[in-house]
């Protein structure tokens, strides 16, 4: 089975989520500068199951609010619309997340909320898209699971005996990873590049990667998750943090210990594995 | 929290669901820990499983630390994954 084989099995597989017609339509009128908050507000609540889930979501941990949030214009009020909108991409594939992996969710969140950590030492504008690539980056894992049970299961098999990262595991099992399934499903949702090409190329960060920028923030958050075992990632290795990374982002090794206080202080409410 | 037998219950284990004698009376509380003079009761008073907090703390930081050892062992003379394990390995040690 070769790499355009997988991809077929993916993109055409029956158990994945799709991006209903709402959610796209919600994406683009959070995008018009003439909506109004009532309005975004309005249009998600005549679509209860969204609601829920982006209540839930909302509600997970994702933003470590400590009172609950019950209702749907309180969340498009605190947020914003950039955050609801990403809010909205992800509300679908939390529940598949939660149950592909033991630790995958938290390892999600951490890496979502990292990734905030970093863009606000960064001082970068676009901090909810770098955060819901920072939530997704692994949802290649979860597509794998659902779209190629058995691959799934030689993966996890060959990381276990062999004791390798996922992504070594798959490059050597399938040659593909999970990087590539995740961008895969998202070109088919037509989401944007530099909310995929990130989430395409965490493990294979390089300075010629289209939106290098971004992918080097994914790239540095999720090895950060991993060295403060925030959650799992599925195997017991941690792969290794590119240098060129931290140049492209003009972060010292001081600027990492800086970044990495603050997840010890604020990630408190997620489970350390 | 982990269900497991009595005989596997270790002096320390903390109780995570109340344990009941058969008349519904309750012997030992949640949040409780098993003396050895408790454990060596178990068995006598009918209880063959119990629902212990999933490790003590101090157990749980060696577990995390002994991960994070294999996690890095193939960067040992990386002097940048060094570092970070070296703050991660600080954090890690705070939970005991």
């Amino acid at each position: 089975m070769d790499r355009e084989d997988i991809r077929s099995h993916i993109e055409n597989a029956g158990n994945l989520p799709t991006l209903p017609d709402v959610v796209l339509r919600i994406a683009d009128m959070a995008d018009r500068s003439e909506t109004t908050g009532r309005q975004l507000g309005l249009e998600i609540e005549r679509d209860q199951v969204l609601s829920a889930k982006v209540l839930k979501l909302v509600n997970s941990g994702f933003y470590g609010f400590s009172q609950p949030i019950a209702a749907i214009p309180h969340a498009v009020t605190l947020l914003g619309f950039d955050t609801i909108k990403s809010l909205v991409l992800s509300a679908n594939v939390l529940d598949l997340m939660k149950d592909a992996l033991p630790g995958l969710w938290e390892h999600s969140l951490a890496c979502a909320r990292t990734c905030g950590f970093i863009a606000d030492h960064l001082a970068m504008d676009d901090l909810e898209e770098i955060r819901t690539a920072g939530l997704l980056h692994d949802l290649g894992k979860v597509v794998l699971r659902q779209a190629m049970e058995d691959a799934f299961a030689r993966v996890q098999r060959r990381i276990k005996e062999e004791d390798l990262l996922f992504f070594e595991a798959e490059q050597r099992e399938l040659g593909a990873h999970h990087g590539e399934f995740a961008s895969w499903l998202l070109e088919k949702w037509s989401l944007p590049e530099r909310l995929v090409r990130p989430i395409a190329d965490h493990h294979t960060f390089t300075l010629e990667c289209p939106f290098a920028y971004y992918t080097a923030v994914v790239h540095l958050a999720d090895i950060l998750c991993r060295a403060e075992s925030f959650g799992r990632g599925g195997d017991r290795k941690i792969p290794r943090l590119d240098p060129q990374a931290l140049a492209l982002l003009e972060l010292t090794a001081d600027d990492v210990a800086v970044i990495m206080e603050r997840m010890n202080e604020e990630l408190r409410d997620i489970a350390r594995m | 929290m982990r269900v497991i037998a009595v005989e596997q219950a270790q002096v320390g284990d903390r109780i995570a669901e109340p344990v009941h004698n058969e008349n519904g009376r309750v012997l030992l509380p949640v949040g409780s820990r098993l003396s050895a003079a408790v454990l060596s009761r178990l068995s006598g008073w009918g209880v063959s499983e119990i629902v212990v907090e999933s490790e003590r703390a101090s157990e749980r930081a060696h577990d995390l630390l002994d991960e994070l050892d294999h996690r890095f062992a193939e960067w040992e003379e990386d002097v940048l994954m060094m570092q970070i394990k070296q703050i991660a390995r600080d954090h890690l040690s705070r939970l005991v």
